[in-house]
């Protein structure tokens, strides 16, 4: 086990970087898993709102009342710059003025007053927000306009403006469906989606810097001239890269758990750990194969953040995958970490599948690593370097 | 001496292979990658995906459907089918939602002879009809009695307006889905609206009662009023995040020049210290040589953006060019800051700096754009003293404001970055003596 002993020796000494973005990571995670939102039943989407109010009259802090009900309305006076950063940072979904003369006009319903103005909305760009407040704006002014045009005074019309029928909302499951399990909920799988491209980092940062000491030219040479056959040799260095990756894969996993709040639970959770180790063995599989060509370590470090950022971006790592275009998806399909990465979506139920399907998602990763695992042998068979006796 | 040396920094970074690609084939691959990717983002005025299911017909859904289509460009676009249809394209992910219309408890449904008195009327064409003014000249022209054209008109208002029960299926929480709700809301209050107007209308004016229908669904004007005449698509921080991982990215390719400079820490920096050469003069070329070469690298990047993804900077470029220059220098002068920090290797700083400038650009929103803006709700100040947020910042200003002052104190905080990491990277490679070499 000498070679094997050495792997952990040079591990020691190449580990910084590792603990590093580990560190980094859970530091960015924790909030960022804590801060996204988790809905199991139908929600009104609750947006946020600015609004001014030029006219000051009873009617418009009717209509400010009325918005609260289920927005998060700010009247804070902001400038234009302040209020398009706002905007453009989605702090703010929408923002409304209530022009002059709103309550006059909504008050006397002829034809010349039901082609005023009443309303201003200050414009980024077309969203559903902007959608979903003009349908609201819509109905309550013309819900008002009616009741006053039936006889009602202004101040009732308004009072009752904003009461809308009930509609039946119901969230329907496919009766076939055996993915369906809350434990593994959207807001958790932020945690497993970002884990594709750290691991990536962490493990191309740790396992190569690591292999390519050991395949060094005074190093291997040293090995070669010994009595150690080369099969015992590689052997010992696999041996030592999947203890190496298994104990990366552990710490995410168990700091997973910490940010899951215990023990992981339901079978969903568990099929998303199997799928992250599935895919920590194809990026440990992928560094073996690409150090046999023995690059340089900032070769090594640009090919993990290539890789990493890449599939994160192609694969869904940074979004979920149903907000790629569909060609997208298709390019994507050729990499592993899109397998992994609808594997994770399916389990949270952000796209649709059965359990099938992941176990498909787990086999092509599988396929993956089988794939590197034979490029490697034969690489490393037809690398003069790593004959015996050259 | 000076200039030569400039001219051999030169020679030397664009030598390096390894570094020119990371400089300048990475954010290339990066930003196709990012306009496959987010190419959509930000487009969500498309019509929202719907599947009706008619288990009653309801007239004033089509008029109500093709009224939201005319006025906003498309808010719906519904696929009428058959429920076992429906919930496949739902389980499919093809449609938001399903709406279901069921007929009211109280419906009494049209006898044939009805139909028969109705076309014979109204033309064939009655339960089809868009035009009402004409209604009251037609029931003049029969030979009915007054009760029995009032009794017509009503199966007309149930006909148009009648109730019906409308649900809503989704399989999960979004945006899209509570348009939706809010959508079937309006019109379902839109249409009691319409019978309460019918029900309050005298007898003499229930004719004109279906004519005012058309004034009802006219609601609010809102005005638009444009905060910008910039590019708003979200798409474009990302490409500014890109340009400003480029810009620190100066960083890799400045730490040999302190690292180069340090007898303790390179066998190039043992002869230097021995050379009679000032050490300003290896230095300063050094730094000048490298932010030379990497803001090349830094426009090549702008001008792929530009010019063959057709990335929107606004109408400013000379500007977003300035800018990129700055941030080269100010992640040059990062990068000879950190490489002389410290007795650790280059490979070992590299490896530190990459997880940082990593770190760094993730906080600005290089990989999920919406932790910039937690930040810049929660802790601005995080992005004041992120040197990526602050060329992101730059850039996003010269896009969107009109003026120029937010974006030369971004400019000015570059400088002052730039001016604190070459101070302190000065500080830390002068005047060092070493017992021996």
């Amino acid at each position: 086990m000498q070679v094997f002993k050495l792997f952990f020796r040079v591990t020691r000494a190449k580990i910084g970087i590792g603990i590093l973005y580990t560190l980094i990571f859970f530091a960015i995670c924790f909030p960022m898993v804590n801060a996204s939102e988790q809905k199991v039943d139908f929600e009104d989407t609750s947006l946020s709102l600015y609004v001014r109010d030029d006219d000051q009259s009873e009617a418009s802090r009717e209509l400010i009342r009325a918005l609260g009900e289920k927005h998060r309305v700010t009247e804070e006076p902001m400038d234009n710059q302040k209020l398009m950063d706002a905007m453009y940072y989605s702090i703010i979904d929408y923002s409304l003025v209530i022009k002059k003369g709103y309550a006059e006009n909504l008050g006397s319903v002829n034809s010349e007053t039901l082609k005023k103005d009443l309303l201003d909305e200050f414009h980024l760009r077309d969203s559903y927000a902007s959608a979903m407040m003009g349908v609201w704006l819509n109905e309550y002014i013309r819900n008002t306009r009616v009741a006053v045009a039936m006889g009602e005074d202004l101040m009732t019309a308004v009072r009752n403006a904003a009461e809308r029928p009930v509609i039946d909302v119901e969230i329907v499951r496919d009766t076939k469906d055996e993915v369906f399990d809350q434990n593994f909920t959207p807001k958790f799988a932020w945690f497993f989606r970002l884990l594709m491209y750290i691991m990536v980092a962490v493990i191309m940062s740790t396992l190569g810097p690591i292999l390519l000491s050991l395949n060094r030219e005074d190093q291997r040479k040293r090995i070669e001239c010994s009595r150690l056959k080369v099969s015992t040799y590689v052997t010992q260095i696999f041996m030592g890269s999947a203890v190496l990756v298994i104990m990366i894969w552990f710490i995410f996993v168990a700091g997973g758990a910490a940010l899951y709040g215990g023990m992981y639970t339901g079978t969903n959770s568990w099929m998303a750990v199997l799928n992250s180790l599935i895919f920590a063995l194809f990026v440990a599989m992928f560094t073996i194969f690409v150090s046999t060509f023995r690059p340089s370590s900032t070769v090594m470090s640009m090919m993990a953040q290539a890789l990493g950022l890449g599939m994160a971006f192609l694969c869904g790592g940074f979004v979920p995958q149903t907000m790629l275009g569909e060609g997208v998806q298709k390019v994507a399909g050729i990499l592993p970490g899109f397998w992994y990465e609808r594997a994770n979506d399916i389990l949270c139920r952000d796209q649709n599948g059965t359990m099938g399907d992941v176990w498909i998602c787990f086999a092509v990763q599988g396929g993956f690593i089988l794939l590197f695992l034979i490029l490697t042998i034969i690489m490393s068979s037809r690398h003069p370097k790593l004959k015996v006796g050259k | 001496m000076f200039f030569r040396n400039i001219k051999y920094e030169i020679l030397l970074n664009i030598r390096t292979k390894e570094v020119l690609i990371w400089m300048v084939l990475f954010p290339v691959l990066l930003g196709v990658f990012y306009k496959f990717a987010f190419g959509n983002l930000g487009r969500e005025t498309n019509a929202i995906p719907v599947a009706v299911v008619e288990n009653a017909e309801d007239k004033m859904f089509h008029m109500m459907y093709s009224r939201v289509d005319e006025s906003t460009g498309g808010m719906l676009e519904a696929v009428f089918c058959q429920e076992e249809e429906a919930y496949e394209k739902l389980n499919n992910g093809d449609v938001a939602g399903i709406i279901v219309i069921d007929p009211a408890e109280s419906a009494v449904a049209m006898s044939a002879d009805e139909k028969a008195v109705m076309a014979g009327i109204f033309g064939d064409e009655w339960d089809r009809m868009t035009d009402y003014s004409n209604l009251g000249e037609m029931l003049k022209n029969s030979s009915l009695s007054g009760t029995d054209q009032l009794s017509l008109l009503e199966r007309m208002k149930e006909t148009y307006v009648g109730e019906t029960r409308i649900s809503l299926k989704i399989r999960k929480n979004g945006s899209a889905q509570s348009t939706l709700k809010n959508y079937i809301e309006s019109f379902i209050s839109m249409k009691k609206m319409a019978r309460d107007l019918w029900d309050s209308a005298g007898s003499g004016d229930k004719v004109s009662a279906f004519d005012n229908m058309d004034d009802l669904m006219s609601g609010a004007t809102i005005t638009s009023v444009p905060l910008t005449k910039g590019n708003t698509d979200p798409f474009a921080m990302y490409m500014y995040n890109l340009i400003a991982m480029v810009s620190i990215f100066g960083t890799l390719a400045a730490m040999h020049i302190s690292i180069n400079s340090q007898a303790n820490l390179s066998a190039i920096g043992m002869r230097r210290s021995c050379a009679g050469t000032p050490k300003s003069m290896v230095v300063l070329p050094g730094l000048i040589g490298t932010c030379i070469t990497h803001s090349g690298c830094v426009m090549i990047s702008i001008t792929f953006l530009r010019f063959i993804l057709g990335v929107d900077f606004g109408d400013k470029l000379p500007l977003v060019y300035l800018t990129g220059v700055c941030g080269a220098v100010m992640g040059v002068s990062l990068g000879f800051f950190v490489g002389s920090v410290g007795r650790l290797s280059e490979g070992a700083k590299t490896g530190i700096m990459m997880a940082v400038n990593m770190s760094l650009c993730f906080l600005s929103g290089l990989m999920i754009d919406s932790v910039r803006a937690i930040f810049a709700m929660k802790m601005p100040i995080v992005n004041d003293l992120n040197p990526v947020a602050v060329i992101c910042d730059a850039l996003y200003y010269l896009n969107m404001d009109a003026d120029l002052s937010r974006y030369l104190w971004k400019l000015l905080s570059m400088g002052i970055f730039t001016a604190v990491f070459i101070v302190l990277g000065i500080l830390m490679t002068r005047r060092q003596k070493y017992a021996s070499l």
